[in-house]
């Protein structure tokens, strides 16, 4: 391709590029309207279509949309974070009991600290030791459960203050409390990644590690950052299951990993080029627009399992396909540029993760 | 030029273990002047280059920067005082905007931390626009062109005020048409008064570009001159030296039959219209330097990726090497030419190494037959002279020159028709080099047909029989190896003479 | 070249006693004894062929994350696999009224998860995480979906024997972990495949440009962690005498944490077998010597986390520093030996 013709295609081509992101970062929004159509016109699900449904779907939603933020904040460094679940266990206990010593709902406080601190050494570890996330985190998956049953014995820790139940049950002007702390974390994490510099550097991170370090960013501390804030993001949704569940207890947050990691990828938060937290709550609305309908139609919980896990390879062969097809039309008819592929050069799209 | 000179080397010396890679060399670099840096592989070009650049300190010798004396040593420090260095390969972050890679690390910012977008949309137009580069800055920069991409990194100097632009190869990859741009480019950059040093091994960009042209040879400074008036001859006589031409006696020539025949082979922009047969017992030299696209022709005989154009013939039978696993069934074998990525598993035993391209040899029906292995290995180690602790050592405990050795020794079993090298002894000792030169003669005595691509002219002239230069892509000159001389391939490989 | 002159490196007279896993096989030892002196109860017959058969599974499992390590890659799948065999081994017991049809068949469906996860990761190149993250998901899903949420009781008599059995006093599954460590050890060493597998995960370019069908023995390393998954799904199974969708969850995590118990690098290119079976017998005496004195099986729970990481941290996980200063610190103690024998020697000349 002559640098000419190149260029005149990159006049034609100004802007074209924020179209592409835009449309990139919108179009999952089809997959949950399809989903809702089906559901409510096509399978007719009883009660799917019903307001109290939708508010119900809503609630529901809000925890895991402020998990899957921190899981993107980490998929923008590259890494994947398996221990959410965990810190999210831990980080229940942690609250409920801060609340109960404390007497006051200021006490879940500590469930944040902790939740933030158990990210933080896993983003230690990973960036000063590096070991791959996905080992790093699957053993803090572990110690943190671990130490959520330690800390009782096994019990759930109940009789926290009353005034915590507004974190589950709660609502502000009429909009229910989980749906704002899930609007909240989207806003934050939207502003954090699409607006300010800390998401540019995230991004130079997961682009290519070694390339950002050569142009002076500090790795080893958006690492760490990227790690601490998705234990806050665990830790913060724990809060809510919770105040909803009426105290600090083990199982909250068993799976989380999965769905958090599926609710990215299937909202297309995954790919290199993503810097937006709006795939993440595209891809929690399709879980659980999709258990929820399920759940109505009275299909089996296990049929929703197959479903997710197929939805979840199926999205990111299609995300790869997607990403391939953009840059061949982008370089012409000619497709991408002829250079002997030279080993190790990062291409386009492609996903995080090992 | 009567500015003062923003940078002043002088008694430069460097060693690496025992080899003295820059021996008392004196450099300057005057605001708004390109000076070109010449000298043949191992000059000491690179090594000057990290010097400046603060990736390596020098041994002995004073740098002065504005006439203060400094001490360059770390990369950033070098960015602080103003020196930019564009590597080929690249340190971008490929899935960002080409306007964020410009302003990384530091972006303009708003209240609460928010990208300006605007400002960093402005600043990157400005400084796309000092380059003469027509960029949307709001694309990512791995839909760009290597030739983009290196306007981004020319642009990141920029940026940092980098008064100072050191350029390694900066052509190497680029179309005819790119650079063009990219010399438009350095000129503008010169008249704003940026001191560009600029490395290259084509010679015609000299004249159209260079003011002062700086040969060194061996480490040691040969002659600063002005690029006007400075013919090609002169400049490769200043580079090859006056040494007495190690003539070789004339070789018998091969009579064997052709074993390997290729017919207008091209891949892509990399390399076109390739001819040539080698026989039995014959060994082709390809003479390219860097951004030839001789070292890619070397990948593509061997399936790496496969050409797109043109036929091969192998034994009078037309053969598509479509993988490295075709090419090894059909008998040709590959010395890539960057050991450590592509030539061996450096963290597996020699043994592992050596035998992986002929395990069906020591095993049946899958089973592995580790005696007859380790036995062949021991021989092959011997016969090599491999220095290694044992055959179960790691490959990455050997010095170069042995795990060159390895490299070879992978190929050396009864089926092989085809040896397709890649420079064979970059990075290895004179002792080791005369050994891998004598195993190939003797792999050649053999009757193999052997391929050797370098940028190493003595090295070609040296194994040849029938010699190729390629520049651009395509082929340039042809000639017996009797009647080559070092002066004349490189004057070919770097277009300074008509064939 | 002078060897003796390189301190660290390998000299041809190296000493039997340093074969991979060494090291752990003595921490395993001290283990064995400390806990043993400490807890008399540890070292009864009863308590040691009851860790055997626990160690069993997972030692099986294992191999078969190991193989796929050494690659480079991860099989997160192991959990769901093993509960699939399970439901469907039954089964197919069940219908033939056959228990080693139930076996066969359960390691039949080992092979085809591990056939799926292989062409998943090699051919559609999706990554190895996400592919078998999603395997874990439908599969966990059609292990319940097959009994309908519940598990499937009454297999066919004997089927119990592969994991209640015992063979002189030794536990069957551990019979069975002896005999396919050295098969899986034997594959890793001495054949094509197995040489390839380590080849690919240590330099997946090289190996391609050394004529290694770099996808087909991707795949085939994830086509055997399935049936080595598929052997330890039964063994499982069989203990328990049932098909159980929650048979055993986080047999993944245990696996990795295992290997990387063992010695053997994330990254890949490196290991054996035998390095993952010292791996998952000293994590197994760990959980059970815990258990002993009473600790609570929270604690193991963080115990397997903690030291997952710390021998990642302390085997060097490249360039780790600690590794470094692992190997500057045996230098130094191995040099100053030396500078002692040297001088004793001239004291006495």
């Amino acid at each position: 391709m002559s640098a000419a013709r190149s260029r005149a295609g990159q006049v034609r081509a100004g802007g074209d590029w924020r179209t592409a992101r835009w449309v990139n970062a919108w179009a999952p929004l089809g997959m949950v309207l399809l989903l809702y159509v089906y559901f409510a016109f096509i399978a007719r699900a009883p009660f799917f279509a019903d307001l109290a449904n939708l508010q119900n779907l809503m609630i529901q939603v809000a925890p895991l949309i402020i998990a899957t933020c921190g899981q993107i904040l980490v998929m923008t460094v590259g890494g994947l974070d398996i221990s959410i679940g965990g810190i999210a266990a831990f980080s229940s206990m942690a609250a409920a009991y801060g609340a109960i010593s404390t007497g006051s709902a200021w006490g879940v406080l500590l469930g944040l600290a902790v939740g933030a601190a158990l990210g933080a050494v896993n983003g230690w570890v990973v960036a000063r030791y590096r070991i791959s996330p996905v080992i790093v985190t699957i053993a803090m998956l572990s110690s943190a459960r671990g130490l959520a049953f330690l800390v009782t014995d096994g019990q759930p820790l109940v009789g926290i203050p009353f005034s915590v139940f507004w974190l589950g049950w709660g609502d502000l002007w009429g909009i229910p409390a989980p749906v704002l702390l899930g609007l909240a974390a989207f806003l934050l994490t939207e502003y954090l990644l699409g607006y300010t510099d800390v998401g540019v550097h995230l991004q130079a991170v997961g682009s290519d590690e070694q390339g950002a370090r050569m142009m002076g960013v500090n790795v080893f501390g958006l690492k760490v950052l990227a790690f601490a804030l998705s234990g806050l993001a665990g830790a913060m949704a724990a809060l809510v299951w919770m105040a909803q569940s009426g105290g600090g207890n083990q199982l909250i947050g068993s799976g989380l990993e999965l769905q958090t990691i599926a609710a990215a990828v299937i909202g297309g938060a995954s790919s290199r080029l993503n810097r937006s937290a709006l795939g993440g709550v595209w891809g929690a609305l399709v879980i659980t627009t999709l258990s929820n309908g399920m759940n109505l139609s009275g299909v089996q919980p296990y049929t929703q399992q197959i479903v997710l896990g197929i939805f979840l390879i199926l999205s990111l062969l299609i995300y790869r396909f997607q990403d391939r097809l953009q840059l061949v039309l982008r370089r012409g008819a000619g497709g991408p540029s002829r250079a002997l592929p030279a080993p190790g050069t990062p291409e386009g799209g492609g996903e995080r993760g090992r | 030029m009567g500015a003062a000179p923003v940078v002043r080397m002088r008694g430069i010396v460097k060693r690496f273990g025992g080899v003295q890679a820059l021996r008392g060399v004196d450099f300057d670099l005057v605001p708004g002047e390109v000076h070109v840096l010449l000298g043949e592989n191992g000059a000491g070009k690179s090594t000057l280059v990290k010097i400046l650049s603060g990736v390596e300190v020098p041994d002995e010798g004073t740098i002065e920067v504005d006439g203060a004396p400094v001490q360059i040593g770390s990369p950033a420090r070098a960015r602080e005082l103003g020196i930019a260095t564009i590597y080929q390969e690249f340190s971008l972050a490929p899935h960002l905007t080409v306007a964020e890679n410009l302003h990384l690390p530091r972006l303009p910012l708003r209240g609460l931390r928010r990208v300006d977008r605007r400002r960093l949309w402005d600043g990157a137009r400005e400084v796309l626009h000092r380059l003469g580069a027509d960029l949307d800055p709001d694309a990512p920069v791995y839909s760009l062109s290597i030739a983009e991409r290196q306007l981004v990194e020319i642009g990141r100097a920029l940026m940092g005020k980098a008064r100072v632009l050191i350029m390694d190869e900066p052509t190497a990859a680029l179309s005819a048409g790119e650079i063009v741009q990219l010399f438009e480019t350095v000129r503008r950059l010169k008249q704003e008064g940026v001191a560009v040093l600029y490395i290259s091994h084509r010679l015609e960009e000299v004249h159209q570009l260079g003011d002062r042209v700086t040969v060194f040879r061996d480490g040691q400074w040969v002659g600063t001159r002005p690029a006007a008036g400075l013919t090609v001859d002169e400049m490769v006589s200043m580079m090859v030296g006056r040494q007495v031409k190690a003539r070789q006696a004339p070789k018998a020539t091969p009579q064997g039959p052709v074993v390997l025949q290729v017919q207008g082979l091209g891949y892509g922009r990399v390399f076109r219209d390739i001819d040539f047969a080698v026989r039995a017992g014959e060994t082709v030299g390809i003479a390219g330097l860097v951004g030839s696209g001789a070292i890619g022709l070397a990948h593509s005989l061997f399936g790496d990726p496969p050409p797109d154009a043109g036929q091969i013939t192998l034994d009078g039978r037309p053969f598509t090497p479509a993988s490295p696993m075709a090419c090894i069934r059909a008998g040709i074998g590959f010395i890539p030419e960057d050991r450590k990525n592509d030539g061996l598993v450096t963290i597996a035993p020699v043994a592992h190494n050596v035998t992986l391209p002929q395990l069906h040899r020591y095993s049946r029906y899958g089973v592995l037959s580790l005696g007859a292995e380790a036995k062949a290995v021991r021989q092959l180690v011997q016969r090599l002279g491999v220095v290694t602790a044992g055959i179960g050592a790691p490959a990455q405990s050997l010095s170069g020159g042995n795990q060159q050795k390895l490299v070879v020794g992978k190929w050396i079993q009864p089926g092989l028709r085809v040896l397709v090298v890649a420079e064979p002894t970059r990075g290895v000792d004179v002792g080791a080099r005369e050994e891998i030169y004598a195993v190939l003669e003797e792999l050649k005595a053999q009757g193999v047909a052997i391929v050797v691509v370098s940028s190493d002219f003595q090295e070609i002239i040296r194994l040849s029989d029938q010699i190729l230069v390629m520049r651009r892509g395509g082929i340039v000159g042809r000639m017996p190896a009797s009647e080559a001389t070092q002066e004349r391939l490189l004057a070919l490989a770097i277009g300074g003479e008509a064939a | 070249m002078e060897a003796s002159a390189v301190p660290g490196r390998r000299t041809e007279t190296w000493p039997w006693w340093r074969f991979p896993g060494a090291g752990m096989l003595l921490v395993l030892a001290i283990v064995v004894i400390v806990v043993g002196v400490l807890e008399p109860r540890f070292l009864t017959e009863r308590n040691l062929t009851a860790v055997l058969r626990q160690a069993a599974p997972l030692a099986i499992a294992a191999y078969g994350m190991g193989i796929v390590i050494f690659t480079g890659s991860i099989d997160l799948s192991t959990g769901a696999v093993v509960a699939m065999v399970s439901m469907l081994g039954v089964l197919a017991g069940q219908a033939a009224g056959s228990a080693p049809v139930g076996w066969l068949a359960g390691v039949l469906v080992g092979l085809a998860f591990g056939i799926i996860n292989g062409f998943m990761v090699a051919y559609l190149k999706i990554p190895p995480f996400i592919a078998t993250f999603g395997t874990l998901t439908y599969g966990h899903g059609l292990a319940l979906a097959v009994g309908g949420g519940q598990s499937i009781e009454f297999p066919p008599a004997g089927y119990n024997f592969l994991g209640q059995g015992s063979l002189a006093s030794v536990p069957i599954p551990f019979v069975a972990a002896l005999v396919l460590l050295v098969l899986s050890h034997l594959f890793m060493t001495r054949t094509t495949l197995g040489r390839q597998i380590l080849m690919i995960g240590g330099n997946r370019r090289a190996a391609e440009l050394s004529g290694v069908d770099v996808r087909r023995v991707q795949a085939l390393a994830y086509v055997i962690a399935g049936l080595l998954a598929g052997v330890a799904g039964v063994i499982l199974s069989s203990r328990v005498n049932s098909g159980q969708p929650e048979l055993a969850p986080t047999l993944q995590f245990d696996a990795i944490a295992a290997v990387a118990v063992g010695g053997v690098s994330m990254r890949g290119g490196k290991g054996t077998v035998f390095q993952v079976f010292v791996g998952a017998l000293l994590l197994s005496v760990v959980k059970n010597a815990l258990n002993i004195v009473n600790v609570s099986t929270y604690w193991q729970m963080v115990a397997v986390g903690v030291v997952t990481v710390a021998a990642l941290v302390a085997g060097g996980e490249q360039e780790g520093r600690a590794y470094g200063m692992w190997r500057r610190v045996g230098r130094q103690l191995w040099s100053r030996r030396r500078q002692a024998a040297g001088a004793g020697a001239e004291g006495g000349a």
